[in-house]
């Protein structure tokens, strides 16, 4: 969708321009929540989240019309950071704030590092690559079960294949990651 | 290596690996598409409405001539004192209402008052008996009269109170030969089913045991030998020869089946289709028999992605999806070595049966695999009685398993 078909919907029909905005980037900003939010939030969680991320960009494209460029990117942008503010919320709820003292300031600085950073990226690359290798719909199983918490059936209904054959599928290509993993040396 | 440990390295990523796993994201269902939507726009609505009072605050201009004018409404100082009292008796109410509550309750228990009717039945004994004239009764279309009395006593251990109830259950009274009829249709199905508990049950164990054996031994990795062979992916023009577009880029290795039970690819197919329907058949939405599943030299593909394909003139065929590793070489069959993949089934129960009818039932059977044994899961099996002219024929017909 172009900044001029959108300016053009939300005038004809705020609502169709809603629900076309939602259709078309709905999966984007929920996988952009998603992966803020899945190590600390509830799936009721993150689509409230995802719902805060459309109520802004509805706003944001009602009474700002001098908007241009690329609509995907600040809908990303738009996900992004209020996932961020969703984690920080959440954190707090589920205690996970620490007050430190100066000595532990001293300890947690020195705990950031920026190779251990690169070294994740890193990190995701290869296990993407590695995913990406074993092939269709291989990866897509893994990355549904262990990434997203699908079950077997929600795959299932998804790929046009039976419960049970994920399941062996699934199998059979997490015992073929873990070798490919540990051929490269990643063996945590 | 943790399964779901690994995948947690993926929180937090970047915007290349956000494409990337934005791609494998499941779709938005309509429902949960709806569901977001009604949200959404609710929160909006209320944005919006903020949004406007505060431009219709900021439209408001004044000068320091201008006047502000208005009537302030004036509270009498008694309300205060009433409010405060009233608050008072009302919290007074409830404290004395609640301890009175509790003490009657006491009261009656110990002044031999009534106990709870649930805890205090004994015992519950069922009789029937058999005679005319008393009960419900129904005459069949030959003639002949049911009747019968069943009679449900409860005893009330405190009251020593006794209720009775009749119903009325299908037996014959008369000693002529009997006519079908709905209630001892009825009757006979039951006693059937409880009689045949045992025969399904041990039918569902056959059936289950060759279910997992196909699917460990057959599937998941039949018996080799040390003898491989190894084809690199240029001696084989994929592209040619399968429908999937881009070639595997490794090469590909095959253990020599050394299974005295399968010596042939024939062998396996006969073995799935003779014992049991198997869930093979619709295994995968590109294949719709055992014959392609299992490799033959025809891959038949409905897909209107891909244009049909008969009848790879080559010594082994490798079909969508690198399922089908089964080749022939030099006359031997070969099972490709990614297929050994672990993951065993072990039952860890005999098979209970959940439904059943005259000419199927439903049996689940508790079981995990040895590559996750602190999951176990549920394995349901519906089997029915294919057999025909009065012969049996049990298969079965389909499966599922829960997580």
């Amino acid at each position: 969708m172009t900044s001029n078909e959108l300016r053009e919907l939300i005038k004809s029909s705020p609502a169709d321009c809603h629900r076309a905005l939602m259709k078309e980037y709905g999966r984007y900003v929920y996988a952009i929540v998603f992966n803020k939010l899945r190590n600390c939030g509830t799936e009721e969680d993150i689509e409230e989240c995802v719902s805060d991320v459309f109520a802004d960009i509805f706003i944001k494209f009602e009474y700002n019309d001098d908007y241009s460029g690329n609509i995907k990117a600040y809908i990303g942008t738009v996900a992004k950071r209020t996932a961020i503010d969703y984690f920080r919320r959440l954190s707090v709820r589920n205690n996970r704030t620490v007050y430190a003292d100066e000595d532990d300031m001293l300890e947690l600085v020195s705990d950031f590092s920026v190779d251990d950073t690169v070294d994740s990226s890193e990190l995701r690359r290869v296990l993407l690559n590695s995913i990406d290798a074993l092939g269709e719909p291989d990866s897509t199983i893994l990355i549904q079960k262990f990434y997203y918490n699908r079950n077997s059936n929600e795959i299932a209904q998804a790929i046009s294949m039976t419960p049970a054959a994920v399941r062996t599928r699934c199998t059979r290509a997490m015992t073929k990651l873990k070798t490919m993993l540990t051929e490269v040396g990643i063996t945590r | 290596m943790n399964n779901k440990n690994i995948f947690d390295v993926l929180a937090n990523a970047e915007d290349d690996t956000m494409n990337r796993l934005t791609d494998k994201c499941p779709e938005i269902t309509d429902a949960q598409l709806e569901r977001l939507l009604a949200r959404s726009e609710r929160k909006y609505n209320d944005k919006k409405k903020e949004m406007d009072n505060m431009q219709n605050t900021r439209s408001i201009t004044m000068t320091e001539y201008d006047e502000v004018s208005g009537v302030e409404k004036h509270r009498p100082a008694w309300i205060r004192t009433m409010c405060t009292a009233a608050s008072v008796f009302l919290a007074l109410g409830v404290v004395v209402g609640s301890v009175s509550f509790l003490k009657r309750g006491t009261n009656d228990i110990n002044n031999g008052g009534e106990s709870d009717p649930f805890a205090a039945v004994s015992s519950t004994a069922v009789s029937t008996t058999t005679g005319t004239g008393t009960g419900s009764s129904f005459t069949t279309a030959s003639g002949e009269t049911y009747t019968s009395v069943v009679a449900v006593e409860v005893t009330d251990a405190a009251a020593s109170q006794t209720a009775s109830k009749e119903t009325t259950a299908p037996e014959k009274n008369s000693a002529a030969a009997p006519e079908t009829t709905a209630a001892a249709n009825t009757t006979a199905a039951l006693q059937n089913t409880a009689a045949d508990t045992d025969k399904y049950v041990k039918i569902a164990e056959e059936l289950s045991d060759r279910f997992a054996y196909s699917r460990d031994h057959i599937y998941g990795g039949l018996q080799v030998s040390s003898d491989t062979v190894e084809f690199r992916n240029k001696d084989f023009d994929w592209e040619k020869y399968t429908p999937q577009p881009g070639a595997p880029s490794e090469s590909a290795v095959y253990h020599k089946v050394a299974d005295p039970n399968f010596p042939t690819l024939q062998s396996i197919r006969d073995y799935l289709n003779s014992t049991f329907f198997y869930e093979f058949q619709a295994f995968s939405s590109y294949l719709d028999s055992i014959d392609n599943y299992f490799g033959l030299n025809t891959v038949n593909i409905s897909s209107a992605d891909y244009p049909s394909i008969s009848y790879v003139p080559i010594e082994f065929v490798q079909q969508l999806n690198q399922q089908n590793h089964f080749i022939y070489y030099d006359g031997e069959l070969y099972v490709s070595a990614s297929r050994f993949g672990g993951g065993s089934w072990i039952y860890s129960d005999k098979p209970t049966i959940t439904e059943a009818g005259t000419d199927y039932f439903i049996a689940t059977r508790p079981a995990y695999t040895d590559l996750n044994p602190n999951n176990p899961f549920v394995a349901e099996f519906v089997i029915a009685n294919h057999g025909e002219n009065g012969n049996d024929n049990w298969l079965i017909t389909s499966f599922d398993s829960a997580d």
